[in-house]
């Protein structure tokens, strides 16, 4: 909210300095987000002046010269602009005045005539400029009357943040009171101004929906003249951001500003009956609203309806067809209380935000809804030339005092960790307008809320405010005592943050990406989800960005595609974040690990650039799968079936019939809608998963005390049988004396037949309890190459 | 009786001229052999003892063994000083440039928020935090009503929220994990919520997806002075210096009293007033904290006369953006190598 300190200066006594304002506000919970200072001052250089009288130029076809009271002269300034006459009120600047944009006025003959001063338009004094030429003021305001703080030129403005809570802060009238507890300055008295509710009145108000409508009050102002505002209000609106409009809304307008109570002035000959029922729309009701949108109106919207159709929204905006114009005379004045809620969801529904509407779901004060009328009727008498029916028409009861509440004194130091004497508490709740008796124990307070503090309604809201007033620095600082309890860490955070160790010491960069994903990526994309839908959501901020990524691979590709662009080599990157799948009403949310490698990298030789073949994205995945579960059995399956990867290079990772990830290359269509040239190698392991299969440590394996025997053997074998087939046939013999077999070479090519390839094997022979002869081991060996043989339809290479 | 034709002295004497003036292995050993050998000179030498009178044996028989030995010792000494020079020469011939680069794939780096939250979780959890989590799809109840945020109210437009479609929402804060906990365990808690949580904004500071870590401490006995001794040993343990900071009154629905927490600002050290971080009022806001509201014990079943408890969240992004120096927020999620190997 923007607040004026020159219209707090006048509802504060001893208003200290900005600064002083502006650091009570921020520390009493109402931030001050930014202030503008003036840049000029004026004093008696800039002034309230009247033409005399005014004639042609003598030397020049488009200059005036005008003779101009000041006040204490009478003296002659040349002027360019036309838009004026005598009588005319306007604002002059005296030689020596500095106005915006550094023009510094001197008196100075302009062809021939001396001219002492200017007379000055809205821009040139830095206001919003409605109308061409010099900016020319109501007749009423007197010569020499230093113009400045009467057009705001002087004033400070501080931007004030009001949390939700303090719909009691969204007025002038609020920030005051506010100076005024936690600076300790005292409040002025508003003007006197009172009314009372009569049978009697013009206009019969009934509230049919009560629960939406606790109040409203209606005054009829009769003999209105609508006219452009005097230049005070106007200076008051503009301060505050608010357009002038004519004298009658912008007194409406002042008094929200000023009471924080929204106001709606109806043209009372427009409203049929005159009769105001406070209801729920009807089924196909339909409202043009003053910024003349037609709207199909709810029956959970609340309207302002007279005796045929609704004229207003209630608390959101007045009707076009009931509005003010400029041949109104009799207006009928609204103030009222709507539920907050119900405006809220009417404001949502039409996507229509006011200054009203956003008070309104604040809370008004249900207490001054009559002072703002009668506040408003009156300045409507001033200024507007009206006069005031006696008899107020309205319908419901206003309440005396916001709520009552019990305060333990005790309870204080409980809260905020620090004593506080009942006598303090009492000081703060005074100052914020509360009612306090002391009674019993302890003490108790009973504290009466005055009511615009809606938002106290408990012990912990005074609390609140007696720790909020005195002020948080006087609180100390102190560390809990506590109970020494283990803080866990639990295995899937554990293993994040082991894999993110491993990874990178493997020369990949962890990459965060967003979870938003599109339908495209997760139909390429589909991850380690067996719920068939994607998450979607009903209101993305990017287009297209509909849905939840079931997979974190779409996020590693496009990645690839921003490093490629940017000419990075050995693009090695890996993600650990949350996919999202549905099935039915169920959100499955998981936990993987996403890695890529793309692009050459260094190898053995320097200069010698390789590019990455399946082999590293295994072995990067090896790793994880050694750290993660160094004792579980993982195997890698030649897969097909995943579209996202290339046929014939793309693994799943089992563990037993459990899918826990895969890996394979990008699947070259994939690779060309996505425009990426180069190839990359992809996996998505399900770490968490991976954790949960790792078995316990088993103990210790003794160290072998006897020698092994190693044989080595090549078999040519058809050329579609996996390398690991010999080490699952010869695993499958469980021999104790077989301790392991591992395969050391692949080849096919010259000297091999088409539909063969070569696979080597080293073999090791031990026995725990003796040392193997060399009979023995060639014995188990040709047993070994005969089953091999059998089995995998295999002859050896000689 | 023949006296020896030549003194053990002078033998040496010239064997030794032969050690130094050999210069690889054969030749030193045709020295030996040609002295000290069965045959040698010098062992030929002591046969003339027998035509010696017998009192000038033993000093003879000294004079030739001190030959001996004298010799032994040098051809010894230059076997090694030959070998040592061997081997240098070869070493010098396997000489090595040791700038060139070293071989494997240099470290890669750890994302700067993960850096972060493993900093603050760390910190923390020295301070007997437990990491607790919850889902990031979330209902209303958890996400707004248990944390006393009902339908139609105004603190609502805090959260711009996504809705996802068939009901729930995107968590726009890491709080609902508190209602979580406090419904499935019994006080003492002390947990701290690490995440991600979305709220519609796309701009250089925000994102609409983002990270928080929520801290929550309930018990009898916590009050606000505890609040403010954990955030003051948090915060200056985390940017590593005596930072002040800075409480002031604010409104979160779910705590209070609430606070928004300042710090010193960490970019101008609080002299600046034409700091852009700050715009010159010397303080940074870094979290949002509060004491628990008791509408949320009522929510989970705690007694709130008995028990208080203090809660607090922090922006993951917009600390490390303070600690890294970073000025626009969508440089942590668009995967470019040149912003993640900085890290």
């Amino acid at each position: 909210m923007r607040v004026s300190y020159q219209w707090l200066s006048e509802l504060v006594a001893d208003l200290p300095p900005v600064d002083e304002v502006v650091r009570a506000l921020t520390m009493g919970g109402l931030e001050v987000e930014s202030v503008e200072r003036p840049a000029l001052t004026y004093g008696d250089t800039l002034v309230i002046a009247r033409i005399a009288d005014m004639k042609q130029h003598p030397n020049a076809d488009r200059l005036t010269l005008c003779h101009v009271d000041d006040g204490s002269s009478v003296r002659d300034v040349v002027c360019g602009a036309r838009n004026m006459k005598a009588g005319d009120t306007v604002v002059l600047a005296r030689p020596g005045c500095e106005l915006p944009g550094g023009v510094h006025i001197k008196a100075a003959r302009l062809r021939g005539v001396e001219s002492q001063g200017m007379l000055c338009s809205a821009s040139e004094l830095g206001l919003p400029q409605d109308r061409d030429g010099i900016l020319i003021l109501e007749s009423a305001l007197k010569p020499g009357e230093a113009a400045a703080p009467l057009l705001g030129l002087e004033d400070a403005v501080l931007e004030v943040a009001i949390t939700p809570n303090r719909g009691d802060c969204l007025s002038m009238r609020g920030i005051a009171r506010e100076v005024s507890a936690l600076c300790r300055v005292p409040l002025r008295p508003l003007p006197k101004a009172g009314a009372s509710v009569s049978n009697a009145a013009a206009v019969r108000v009934t509230i049919e929906a009560r629960d939406r409508c606790a109040l409203y009050r209606g005054a009829v102002v009769r003999g209105i003249a609508v006219t452009p505002s005097p230049t005070w209000l106007r200076t008051r609106l503009a301060g505050a951001g608010l357009r002038s409009i004519n004298n009658v809304v912008d007194v409406t307008n002042f008094v929200l500003l000023e009471l924080g109570q929204p106001l709606h002035a109806f043209d009372l000959a427009l409203v049929a009956g005159p009769e105001i029922r406070v209801r729920l729309a009807r089924a196909g009701e339909r409202l043009r609203t003053l910024d003349e949108r037609d709207l199909e109106l709810d029956a959970d919207d609340l309207v302002i309806a007279d005796a045929r159709v609704p004229v207003a929204l209630a608390g959101v905006m007045g009707g076009h067809e009931s509005a003010v114009s400029a041949a109104t005379r009799e207006i009928l004045l609204e103030a009222a209380v709507f539920h907050p809620g119900g405006v809220r969801r009417t404001s949502r529904r039409h996507t229509i935000v006011t200054d009203s509407s956003y008070r309104f779901e604040r809370g008004v004060d249900a207490t001054a809804v009559e002072s703002a009328l009668a506040r408003a009727a009156a300045m409507l008498g001033d200024i507007a030339g009206g006069r005031v029916d006696d008899a107020i028409a309205g319908d419901g009861i206003a309440p005396t005092s916001g709520a009552r509440i019990r305060l333990r004194s005790s309870r204080v130091p409980r809260v905020i960790g620090t004593a506080v004497t009942p006598k303090e508490i009492e000081s703060v709740l005074d100052a914020l307008g509360c009612t306090v008796s002391a009674v019993g124990e302890d003490p108790t307070f009973d504290v009466l809320v005055p009511g615009h503090r809606t938002d106290l309604e408990r012990e912990i809201d005074l609390i609140e405010e007696v720790a909020r007033v005195r002020g948080y620095e006087s609180i100390p600082a102190v560390l809990p005592d506590m109970p020494m309890l283990p803080v866990r860490v639990s295995a899937t955070e554990k293993a994040a943050r082991d894999l993110r160790s491993l990874l990178t010491a493997s020369g990949l960069s962890e990459h965060l990406a967003m979870t938003f994903a599109t339908a495209a990526d997760n139909r390429r994309f589909p991850g380690l989800h067996d719920a068939p839908e994607a998450v979607r959501l009903l209101n993305p901020v990017r287009a297209g960005e509909d849905e939840l990524r079931r997979s974190v691979l779409p996020s590693l590709a496009s990645a690839v595609a921003v490093n490629v662009a940017a000419s990075q080599s050995r693009i090695d990157l890996f993600q650990i974040g949350s996919t999202f799948a549905r099935r039915g009403d169920l959100v499955e949310q998981r936990s993987v690990l996403g890695i890529v490698l793309c692009g050459p990298r260094p190898g053995r030789r320097l200069g010698r650039l390789e590019q990455p073949a399946f082999g590293d994205l295994k072995g990067v995945v090896e790793k994880v799968l050694a750290l993660l579960a160094p004792a579980a059995t993982m195997r890698f399956v030649a897969s097909s079936a995943r579209g996202e990867y290339h046929p014939r290079s793309c693994a799943t990772v089992q563990v037993g019939e459990a899918v826990v990830g895969h890996l394979g290359k990008l699947h070259p269509d994939i690779a060309e809608e996505l425009e990426i040239t180069e190839e990359i190698f992809l996996a998505e392991i399900d770490y968490p998963e991976v954790v949960e299969y790792s078995p316990r440590h088993q103990g210790l394996r003794p160290i072998p005390r006897f020698p092994s025997s190693t044989r080595d053997v090549s078999l040519l074998v058809p050329r579609q049988t996996p390398a690991n087939a010999a080490v699952e046939v010869v695993e499958r013999l469980e021999d104790p004396c077989i301790e392991s077999i591992v395969v050391f070479d692949e080849y096919s090519g010259a000297g091999i037949a088409q539909e063969e390839k070569a696979l080597g094997y080293t073999i090791v022979y031990r026995a725990a309890d003796r040392t193997l002869t060399d009979a023995e081991v060639s014995a188990l060996h040709e047993k070994v190459l005969d089953v091999l043989i059998e089995q995998l339809r295999a002859r050896v290479r000689t | 009786m023949s006296a020896p034709d030549q003194d053990p002295e002078s033998i040496a004497a010239e064997a030794l001229e032969r050690v130094r003036a050999s210069s690889e292995a054969a030749a030193l050993e045709a020295v030996r052999v040609e002295f000290l050998g069965k045959k040698g000179r010098l062992t030929g030498a002591l046969r003339a003892l027998g035509g010696m009178a017998a009192a000038d044996r033993p000093a003879f028989g000294q004079r030739v063994n001190a030959a001996k030995e004298s010799l032994e010792a040098a051809i010894t000494a230059r076997e090694s000083g030959l070998r040592a020079l061997a081997r240098q020469a070869a070493l010098s011939g396997e000489a090595v440039d040791v700038t060139l680069p070293g071989f494997g794939a240099p470290l890669g780096s750890v994302h700067p928020i993960s850096r972060t939250l493993r900093e603050i979780c760390d910190i923390l959890g020295g301070l007997g935090f437990e990491i607790a989590e919850g889902p990031e799809v979330e209902d209303d109840y958890h996400n707004f009503e248990a944390l006393n945020i009902p339908p139609d109210h105004p603190a609502r437009d805090m959260h711009d929220t996504f809705f996802v479609e068939g009901g729930g929402v995107m968590r726009t804060h890491t709080s609902p994990v508190q209602i979580r906990v406090m419904k499935s365990r019994k006080p003492p808690i002390r947990i701290i919520a690490p995440g991600a949580a979305y709220r519609i904004d796309d701009d250089a500071t925000h994102s609409p997806m983002f990270h928080q870590v929520e801290a929550l401490m309930v018990d009898r006995g916590i009050t606000f002075a505890h609040l403010k001794g954990v955030l003051t040993a948090f915060v200056q343990q985390y940017f590593e210096r005596d930072l002040p900071v800075r409480l002031r009154p604010s409104f979160f629905p779910f705590t209070e009293p609430s606070a928004e927490v300042d710090i010193g600002c960490v970019v101008c050290g609080r002299d600046g007033s034409d700091c852009r971080v700050c715009k010159g009022t010397g303080w940074l806001e870094v979290l949002g904290a509060g004491m628990v509201d008791p509408a949320l014990f009522a929510h989970v079943g705690y007694d709130a006369e008995d028990l208080t408890g203090f809660a607090f969240g922090l922006g993951v992004e917009r600390v490390a953006m303070l600690k890294y120096r970073i000025d626009d927020i969508r440089l942590f999620y668009n995967g470019d190598l040149r912003f993640l190997r900085q890290f």
